[in-house]
């Protein structure tokens, strides 16, 4: 069991690279686009496209799975807070099978999604190039269905009362971190 | 049985003040067997609407087929031959003659497009395009000179090659930013129609209007898809209503759109905006565009988008223009607009086998 | 059952999930699907599901959230924010309270880089509240000022939660930052008198710090304000300057920070992962609840629930103050427990249409929810700014206390609400101008 989370801890970890990936070069790409316009008075073909239908996806989906190993999804605590223990882990074990389902549900529909849209290998015109953004439909269902194995995961430590081989929290040292937006 | 209409725009806008025609006409003419619901931006968003409308979240759809380049390519290319209307005497209904065009294109001549909306599980059953787009901008651009180096917004890209080709250049971005962009000098003009003074805001960002250039409209609008599953739903009665009622829906957009360019200008000039004439030079040089632009849409389309035979399209295309352009010009109210309609165009459909 | 009354029958199950501590998005997705099913069966239900997140994410505007986060992460973890919170020190050392009043400063000024009012507060705990135990100020005061002037960060701009608030209700981002600016500075202002009211009533609570700074030493304090500043500077005058649009304006934030960082000689690899790391969770934690939310409007609006309830509220505030009274008790109970984000894309497809209808602006009704949202951060049971303070000063000081120095704030927050709504010339004077 504790070896199956830690194989689940280093592919979200891995993602996690992916994601860092994604969020820097979303950075530099549009700040580019941003120099280049201004100085030479071209832009850079597809910024557009590129952050809306790559770096945006790859930040959204691909994370969700790194946000719920460090427990970082938004929830509110103050009902259950007044229950007794038993009754809290009861709602505990509801939320991961609701949450479950939710993401099953997800990948399977966002998969179908993406299969229509590389059949008539779907794609954008921007600046004169035509830029293929079919294959970014994929990263939903990739996205969805780690973050449902991890939910499934915990579920399973949370019913058989197994040790977790997952990090139970974010690398980092900060209070912030996914509860921040206010 | 009542139908769910979405159209990405919000209330009392042009769109929505046509459908409210439609929802009256559909449950005159289906004898009350039929009504309609419109959501007007609350269901799907525009980008929403294509796959919407193919999936039956809604059974009919506002579908700007440009959102869908790969999905609606044949129509697209008709869709972009609207700078053609530069070369001819439209009486300043550009629009109306470009979505009349297209009406009967769809219908009747491109059996292309047809297969395309088939394909994405939907029927074609109304168009409209909007009105002559203009350079709005927050400086006095007339000129070949003044033009030079401008930054404009561009939404396709006929207008992107239009720009290049007077040596700007061209900018995409979302059409919510187009006010900032222009209150903060991002851009100096955007290239759009003028409804979009008060749709977009644009009244207080902008302070110098040039309408002779570029022209053209954006008209690949299927502006009442309907889902193929609800159409075959329903009765040989029932679809020959939605298919006339589909006449008054494009007539009453179109129609709508020009009284509100016309109230915008106005407004527009109440407010203070120079409203200016292009310098005649930069007309010619926009004609002598035109001509040559077919050529590498007829390239772009082939290559890019593997259409078979754009020429034939375009020469297929031009003369509807042409043939359109003497009719709109008798017509005085959008219910006559939308007689022609029949007469000329959707009375000849089957509807035994349109569709089904 | 009708179908408006299966719509109500959703929201209704809605909060059920939520008080089971479903995750927020997952509660929404949950409901508006199995809603959807209900009223027009599993094909429409799963389409939905199919066709929103994807459409949702790939939204250009809404790139700037996670940019704008980065930026504010590696200002913090870069310590390019230190020094503004010392200068602040220095220069306030004469005046009562002037450490607290400081911290009022330093959030303000931190608030410039940041999009989000948690940052600003974990930022400014860090730095602040140790320096005003150290003086033997008063645990409650220190905390809840602190905690309070975290609300500064998402009013001033840039805020994460107007650019989602431009997104969804079509109004211009810039104007809403405007706005955001004066409601920012007049919170900073209450704040201030707040506290030095409480310390003339009684000087117990902040003893005067005895530090004779000579002036060389304030003026090189200043200098350590530089990165803020060039930051800020970059930001706003290429937004303002035409270089680039507000959506861009994160990103150029985020690089700009960077190379500050670089000529600071604090940016290391190890800690732009962490910053990266951060805005990745925070991104994808906030957009799941996006799309949830983006889903159950399509729920309320084919259920017609949400057009229901939009006539009952205008039927009942046929006067304009009675429906902002009305709307105001609403989000003052719903910010006791929810989470702002989650919140405003709750009741927006509801709220929205009523405002509008009411003829009341936009922009300005943008600027006066972010307060009522922010109020909500700091309010107990759930005060998000309060658990972040707690964060930092451990078993120091307890929850309750610092929510009872909070109360202070509170009143002043109240009074300016009250100012917003009477006066909206106040916050519509600058966008107005624009
Ligand atoms: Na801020
Ligand atoms: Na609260």
């Amino acid at each position: 069991m504790q070896a199956l989370g830690r194989g689940l801890s280093r592919l979200i970890h891995f993602t996690s690279v992916i994601g860092v990936l994604a969020v820097t070069l979303m950075m530099l790409h549009i700040t580019a686009d941003v120099v280049v316009r201004n100085l030479f008075g071209i832009a850079l073909p597809g910024t557009i496209a590129a952050v809306s239908n790559f770096y945006m996806l790859v930040v959204a989906f691909l994370p969700l799975a790194y946000a719920e190993e460090g427990d970082k999804h938004i929830s509110v605590e103050v009902v259950t807070d007044l229950l007794p223990a038993r009754a809290q882990a009861v709602l505990r074990g509801f939320a991961y099978v609701l949450s479950a389902a939710v993401f099953i549900a997800m990948t399977r529909q966002s998969w179908l999604e993406a299969m229509k849209k590389q059949a008539v290998g779907a794609f954008v015109i921007q600046e004169g190039w035509r830029i293929p953004i079919w294959p970014s439909y994929y990263i939903l269902p990739v996205g969805t269905a780690l973050m449902a194995l991890v939910v499934l995961y915990r579920l399973a430590t949370h019913v058989t009362g197994a040790a977790s081989g997952l990090r139970d929290d974010t690398p980092d040292d900060v209070v912030v971190g996914g509860k921040d937006h206010g | 049985e009542e139908l769910r209409y979405a159209i990405g725009f919000p209330a009392n806008t042009a769109s929505t003040i046509a459908a409210d025609v439609y929802v009256k006409k559909v449950q005159e003419l289906s004898k009350g067997t039929l009504s309609v619901k419109v959501f007007p931006l609350s269901l799907l968003n525009l980008a929403e609407t294509p796959g919407g409308v193919r999936d039956g979240i809604t059974d009919i759809g506002y579908v700007l087929t440009a959102y869908n380049p790969a999905e609606f390519a044949n129509m697209n290319l008709a869709g972009d031959l609207t700078m053609l209307l530069n070369l001819m005497d439209t009486g300043g209904r550009d629009g109306l003659i470009f979505q009349s065009a297209m009406l009967e294109y769809v219908f009747l001549h491109c059996p292309t497009c047809q297969n395309d909306m088939k394909a994405q599980n939907q029927v074609f059953t109304a168009s409209a395009a909007s009105t002559r787009y203009m350079l709005l901008c927050n400086k006095k651009v007339t000129n070949a000179e003044e033009i030079k180096g401008k930054r404009l917004r561009v939404s396709s890209q006929n207008w992107r090659r239009w720009s290049e080709s007077v040596g700007a250049t061209a900018v995409s971005m979302p059409g919510n930013e187009i006010f900032e962009a222009l209150t903060q000098g991002a851009v100096d003009c955007a290239i759009i129609s003028a409804p979009e003074l008060s749709g977009l805001a644009l009244i207080d960002a902008v302070s110098d209007i040039t309408p002779e250039v570029p022209g053209g409209v954006f008209g690949a609008s299927a502006i009442a898809n309907i889902n193929v599953d609800t159409w075959q739903g329903l009765n040989e009665d029932q679809r020959a209503a939605l298919l006339r009622a589909g006449t008054y829906m494009s007539a009453h957009a179109g129609w709508q759109y020009v009284n509100f360019e016309g109230r915008d200008l106005k407004r527009a000039e109440a407010k203070g905006i120079r409203i200016h004439h292009a310098d005649q030079a930069l007309i010619d040089q926009t004609q002598s565009f035109v001509q040559s632009d077919m050529k590498t849409i007829a390239e772009f389309y082939a290559s890019k988008f593997g259409v078979a035979e754009p020429q034939a399209a375009i020469d297929t295309f031009k003369p509807l223009l042409e043939k359109w352009a003497k009719i709109v010009k008798e017509v005085k109210t959008p219910d006559e607009l939308a007689e022609v309609y029949w007469t000329e165009v959707v009375s000849k459909v089957d509807v035994k086998t349109y569709g089904m | 059952m009708s179908d408006v009354g299966i719509g109500l029958a959703g929201i209704g199950l809605l909060f059920l999930l939520l008080a089971m501590r479903v995750p927020i998005g997952m509660a929404l997705v949950s409901v508006s699907f199995g809603g959807i099913w209900y009223l027009l069966g599993w094909k429409v239900a799963w389409s939905s599901l199919g066709l929103i997140p994807y459409q949702f994410a790939a939204n250009w505007v809404l790139s700037s959230v996670p940019v704008f986060l980065l930026m504010g992460f590696v200002c913090y973890h870069a310590q390019l924010t230190q020094g503004l919170f010392r200068a602040a020190r220095v220069w306030m050392s004469g005046i009562p309270g002037g450490l607290a009043i400081a911290a009022v400063f330093g959030s303000a000024g931190f608030a410039a880089v940041t999009g989000s009012s948690i940052a600003c507060s974990a930022a400014m705990g860090r730095i602040a509240v140790p320096e005003m135990m150290r003086h033997r100020y008063d645990a409650q005061l220190a905390t809840g000022t602190v905690a309070a002037a975290g609300t500064i960060g998402a009013l001033i701009p840039p805020s994460i939660l107007m650019i989602l608030y431009g997104v969804i209700a079509q109004v211009a981002v810039t104007k809403l930052f405007l706005g955001g600016l004066v409601a920012g500075l007049l919170t900073a202002l209450g704040y201030i008198l707040v506290i030095l009211i409480r310390v003339k009533l009684n000087p117990a609570l902040a003893p005067q710090v005895r530090e004779d700074v000579p002036l060389s030493e304030k003026l090189d304090a200043l200098r350590d304000t530089w990165p803020v500043l060039a930051i800020m500077l970059g930001v706003f005058g290429g937004l303002f300057g035409g270089l680039f649009t507000p959506t861009e304006a994160g990103a150029v934030g985020a690089f700009l920070s960077c190379v500050v960082a670089i000529a600071k000689g604090t940016f290391t690899w190890k800690m732009f992962r962490t910053a990266a790391q951060e805005t990745l969770v925070t991104t994808s934690a906030l957009l799941i609840i996006g799309i949830g939310a983006s889903l159950l409007s399509r729920f309320l609006a084919l259920s017609g629930a949400g057009d229901w309830i939009s006539t009952v509220v205008i039927d009942i505030g046929a006067n304009p103050y009675m429906l902002l009274l009305a709307v105001t008790v609403m989000y003052l109970i719903l910010g006791m427990f929810l989470e702002p984000l989650g919140m405003m894309l709750l009741t927006m497809p509801i709220v929205l249409p009523i405002i509008d209808a009411a003829g009341f602006s936009l922009i300005w009704f943008g600027v006066l929810l972010t307060k009522f949202l922010e109020i909500g951060m700091i309010t107990p049971p759930i005060g998000m700014n309060v658990f972040v303070i707690k964060g930092v000063v451990g078993n120091l000081v307890t929850t309750s206390q610092i929510f009872r120095g909070i109360m202070w704030f509170l009143v002043a927050d109240l009074i300016l609400v009250l100012v917003m709504v009477l006066f909206p010339g106040i916050i519509m004077y600058l966008p107005n101008m624009s």
